[in-house]
């Protein structure tokens, strides 16, 4: 009795267990969202297929461009770009194809954006689909599709510009803090500018999450004017933030105090070989200690 | 201390020797290694450099001293009345301040940083005679070293570097980094917690290896000048606290 009530327990387990899922993936790079700006009308985009087919496939795969949402198949005004027979596909098991922008359903429609007009961003789906079953010609099939759409997305928004919220004067530095950084931004620079000259210079790129930026080799009791721009993935550039002023200033810490004052300590590697020698003494007293211990 | 002090040591010391009564039926693992971390306050006789004049620019920068951690681990080499040993010890420390404006000696926004790593070499004598023979949980010991210690001086989150005018009036860029060589002597007092928890300390050796725990604290005298030289004096006197782990 024990011995059925165990099997009875155990199987649906085992049958469970013996269920793998039929997959499709689409990806550009490895990844599932692609990000372009507003010059990369003309860009094809190549990207890659892959299934997992558990069972047979009972319909072709197919795979579509949409600017709505992906359904089971392509709609009305979707741009089809893959289309292989179910026994073709199964056992290539991965390919590529391609994809012009310009060409995207959005921007064929019967009314169609401007592709890269600016401040619009347009997001394409690439969607895609095939049917599975145990027995194609008996019992109900699965459709399978991509567990997350792949979105190709044209983004001409610029981001916003970010605050500075100060400037602080270090020794031939200035140390600039910001606020407000637009979330889409992913690299942020700082211009410069000394006064009497025209222009500002740049510098950067940093990291659009670095709150502070240091700028360094500036002159001393010079007034600079600074402002920020970001720029997203997409490569739009906000317009500069408002200017700001700094003035690096001279400054001494502990060790020109300490030298002013007629201390005579000049460091450097004078003694670089102590560590080392300490090491060698310890190690070497070590070592003949590793004999045992003497009671 | 006077007489009666001594009788009162010695009351509260006794009761807690009978904690330490040896279990015969267990043997304690061999002792090899003593392992201690312990922290203090350290500062550098820097200020203390007579071309100074008087002049503090340590304390002026940053204060009082800065807090100071080290790890040292002592080899058991002799074992017959107390413990004799050679360690070797690592130890950091930092303390930040704020620059000062050149000409109004205002403080500016701009932060500065010292920062130490002592190195030693120990020879270290522990007598332990009378805390695993007569059960006072009370060990006094001695240590010897030779030592050096790595020192920077940063501004800005850099190397702080000056500009000094030579005699022949040629401007040579000096860095504030170093080493200095020195020696130091230690005198210190453990107390063996084992007879606070006679069993968990045996269980803490059958089952770990840690033979005895000790609290303690230790005076440094230490003169760290590149033996005489007249410029930093990374040496100091100063008290360390720990915990000590005989292995």
């Amino acid at each position: 009795m024990r011995s059925i009530l165990l099997a009875l327990t155990l199987t649906p387990l085992v049958a469970g267990a013996q269920v793998v899922s039929s997959s499709l993936d689409i990806k550009v790079g490895g990844r599932t969202t692609l990000t372009l700006g507003p010059s990369s009308c003309d860009t094809v985009v190549q990207a890659t297929w892959t299934t997992t087919v558990q069972g047979l496939a009972c319909t072709p795969l197919v795979i579509w461009a949409t600017a709505g949402d992906c359904g089971d198949s392509p709609g009305s005004g979707d741009l089809k770009l893959v289309d292989l027979t179910a026994a073709t596909f199964p056992a290539q098991g991965t390919g590529t194809f391609t994809a012009t922008v310009k060409n995207l359903p959005a921007y064929t429609a019967a009314t169609p954006k401007t592709c890269g007009a600016a401040n619009e961003t347009v997001t394409h789906k690439l969607c895609g689909a095939f049917s599975v079953a145990a027995d194609c010609n008996f019992g109900s099939k699965t459709v399978v599709k991509p567990a997350e759409p792949f979105k190709l997305t044209v983004d001409a928004v610029k981001p916003s510009a970010p605050n500075i919220e100060e400037v602080v004067p270090q020794d031939k530095a200035l140390v600039v803090v910001f606020t407000d950084v637009d979330e889409s931004a992913t690299q942020l620079y700082v211009e410069v500018r000394a006064p009497g000259e025209v222009d500002f210079v740049r510098k950067g790129p940093f990291t659009s999450t670095q709150l502070r930026v240091r700028l360094e080799a500036l002159e001393n009791n010079v007034p600079y004017e600074v402002r920020a721009l970001v720029e997203d993935e997409a490569g739009n550039v906000s317009d500069p933030s408002s200017a700001s002023t700094g003035t690096p200033v001279d400054t001494a810490g502990f060790f020109e105090a300490y030298v002013a004052a007629g201390g005579s300590e000049r460091g450097g590697c004078a003694a670089g070989p102590g560590a080392a020698m300490v090491w060698g003494a310890g190690l070497l007293l070590l070592g003949l200690a590793g004999k045992r211990v003497r009671r | 201390m006077t007489s009666r002090g001594w009788l009162g040591l010695c009351l509260v010391l006794l009761p807690l020797g009978a904690f330490g009564e040896e279990d015969a039926t267990l043997r304690a693992s061999p002792r090899t290694t003593t392992l201690e971390l312990k922290l203090g306050s350290y500062t550098p006789r820097i200020d203390q450099e007579s071309g100074l004049g008087g002049a503090t620019p340590f304390s002026s920068t940053y204060g009082g001293g800065l807090l100071l951690g080290e790890l040292e681990l002592d080899h058991h080499l002799f074992q017959a009345f107390g413990t004799a040993a050679v360690g070797l010890s690592v130890g950091y420390g930092e303390k930040f301040g704020r620059a000062t404006v050149v000409g109004t000696g205002e403080s500016s926004t701009e932060m500065v940083g010292f920062k130490v790593l002592p190195l030693k070499v120990w020879a270290v004598y522990r007598l332990d005679y009378f805390a695993f023979h007569h059960n006072i949980p009370l060990v006094p010991y001695l240590k010897v070293g030779l030592a050096h210690a790595r020192w920077w001086a940063t501004k800005g989150g850099a190397i702080e570097t000056v500009e000094v005018t030579q005699p022949d009036g040629s401007v040579t860029t000096v860095q504030g980094f170093g080493g200095k060589w020195g020696y130091a002597g230690v005198a210190g007092l453990s107390f063996l917690l084992d007879v606070l928890e006679p069993r968990l300390a045996k269980d803490g050796d059958s089952d770990i290896g840690i033979n005895h725990s000790y609290l303690f604290a230790e005076y440094v005298y230490e003169e760290l000048d590149d033996f005489g030289g007249n410029a930093f004096n990374l040496g100091s006197r100063r008290w360390m606290f720990g915990l000590a782990l005989e292995l």
